[in-house]
């Protein structure tokens, strides 16, 4: 009996020899940050190190790109340099704790209020002078906190391109969610989501990101065929950002004074997410006052990204319209 | 000296990991065959476990055990395999401990991923073990002591230089929780549920909780 015992014991213990890594290790699962990598493209913002560029001739009107999350990238939102072909600068930032920018202990996320003052210290590093044009291009959550912004400047930019924005206020988002991200507990794509976890755990940013990447083959409900591109989720800043939300839902209201900004926004949802559609798009847009809501054909929720030949046209108009 | 053996022991399961079978072990010590069961729960997705277990001649009850689980799905990537032994250790009267020691396989694929993982898990489960019956406490630690990743095209498109390679000591997860189980006949019912807490400060897991029914034939 010692014997078998031992020989049991012996299997588990061979798998430790060899060539082995930690998790933990920097730049072996998910990519450098602009902490550990100076050759990337950077900015500081409120005392927060950004992985920020831009493109194009900085004294034309500046596209300032807002990408999704809480703890996606701008990657996906990389279409939007066609733009500088029609004499735009275009300007794009991970957001904290996203991407390849620095990431902070979970408190950093601790109020939606800390991503508008980030947005807002983006702004003033790309913006030359006070008579330049700034449009704000937002995606998903990146969409949320245009509005976000614009709920409490009403008047600072010259237009907004929304690109499926969950929610103006918790209850909307939280609808959008549920409808979007359902957990059937017999279905393959669900436990693909949830049976990784008994591989690895950690407490540590390389880990736990590389965990939120592989999560994203567990299939969501959003009318797209593959993952949307990125380098890098954020983990802490995905989670600590949606609990802070769960537990103040408060926080998460713009729709106070929107309609204070009377300039156009140009308001698009897909016609392939199912999760989203025409109702909840003009439910959102009832809070708008001046909004040209256009649906994008053949794409699901990653609009820029998947749905960029059809979307650009219609941005392209938007932009000759209201500059 | 036999106290100090078994304050180790129980010092060992105390740091280390649990899935046990839910066991009658009033059952077995009078039982001269083995056994199969059949389990169905959420064990971090929701899997279906098979298993035999080989009673061996011995002073004390000792099982060899072998079971392998799949979670639901319409793909066969995914497989926890299983071998070990489990051992009685303690027993007063209807009170009665036991130890198991598991070796694992793991394997898990995505269109991002392929994972086979190396594990190790202890586990320890005490409590009342009646004719016919039994309701026990049960602590686990599961221990992922290497982990191999191997990233599809689909995943190094968005990171190049993203490592194929083994890792190691990838995770680690307690489990606390009861079993309670019902004979009726040569079935043996059994239902067993808890928490998942993951080692030290590490996140855990989406879903921290395990639950299941399952039955246990004698042959």
């Amino acid at each position: 009996m010692r014997n078998v015992i031992l020989s049991l014991i012996c299997i588990s213990l061979m798998s430790s020899c060899g060539d082995t890594y930690n998790t933990s290790d920097v730049g072996l699962l998910v990519p450098p940050t602009v902490m550990e990598d100076a050759s990337l493209s950077a900015i500081d913002i409120n005392g927060v190190r950004l992985h920020s560029e831009a493109f194009g001739k900085s004294s034309d009107p500046l596209i300032l790109v807002i990408h999704g999350g809480p703890g996606a990238d701008y990657r996906s939102q990389l279409n939007f340099i066609d733009l500088v072909t029609d004499n735009y600068y275009v300007a794009f930032y991970d957001q904290r704790g996203s991407g390849l920018s620095q990431r902070l202990d979970a408190e950093a996320y601790s109020s939606v209020q800390g991503y508008i003052d980030e947005l807002a210290g983006v702004i003033n590093y790309y913006k030359q002078d006070e008579n330049q044009q700034v449009i704000l291009a937002g995606h998903s959550w990146g969409a949320m906190l245009a509005t976000a912004y614009i709920n409490q400047n009403p008047n600072a930019v010259d237009g907004m391109i929304l690109a499926e924005p969950g929610g103006f206020t918790w209850q909307e988002t939280e609808a959008y969610i549920s409808r979007s991200r359902q957990l059937k507990l017999f279905d393959e794509s669900t436990n693909d989501f949830v049976y990784q976890d008994q591989f690895i755990t950690g407490d540590d940013h390389n880990t736990l990101d590389y965990k939120f990447a592989l999560s994203l083959a567990g299939d969501v409900q959003t009318g797209d065929t593959s993952i949307p591109s990125f380098w890098r989720y954020g983990a802490v800043c995905s989670n600590a950002s949606i609990k802070l939300t769960i537990d103040n839902p408060e926080q998460l209201d713009f729709t106070k004074d929107i309609k204070l900004h009377d300039q156009k926004i140009l308001f698009a949802y897909s016609e392939l997410n199912e999760a989203y559609g025409k109702e909840h798009a003009e439910l959102l847009a009832s809070s708008l006052k001046n909004v040209e809501l256009v649906e994008i054909e053949n794409c699901g929720h990653e609009i820029p990204e998947f749905g960029w030949d059809n979307f650009y046209p219609i941005v392209k108009a938007y932009l000759n319209e209201i500059l | 000296m036999k106290v100090r053996i078994l304050t180790a022991i129980m010092f060992f399961v105390a740091v280390s990991f649990i899935s046990a079978q839910s066991l009658n072990w009033n059952s077995i010590e009078k039982a001269n065959s083995s056994q199969v069961y059949l389990n169905f729960g959420f064990d971090f997705g929701m899997t279906t476990q098979l298993g035999f277990a080989l009673k061996l001649k011995a002073k004390k009850p000792i099982l060899l055990v072998s079971d392998i689980s799949v979670p639901m799905g319409n793909e066969l990537n995914d497989y926890k395999f299983r071998l070990g032994a489990q051992m009685q250790v303690l027993s007063f009267k209807s009170l009665k401990t036991s130890i198991q020691y598991m070796s694992i396989l793991r394997r898990y694929e995505t269109n991002l991923v392929r994972q086979i993982g190396i594990g190790q898990m202890l586990s320890m489960t005490t409590g009342i073990h009646k004719e016919g019956w039994s309701v026990a406490f049960e602590l686990a630690y599961d221990a992922s002591v290497a982990s191999h990743l191997k990233h599809t095209d689909e995943l190094r498109n968005m990171y190049s230089n993203i490592q194929d390679a083994w890792y190691r000591n990838t995770g680690g997860q307690w489990q606390i929780g009861f079993q309670a189980s019902k004979k009726i006949g040569r079935i043996e019912l059994n239902i067993r549920a808890g928490a998942i807490d993951a080692r030290g400060e590490d996140v855990d897991a989406l879903l921290p909780a395990y639950a299941g029914l399952g039955a246990v034939v004698w042959l």
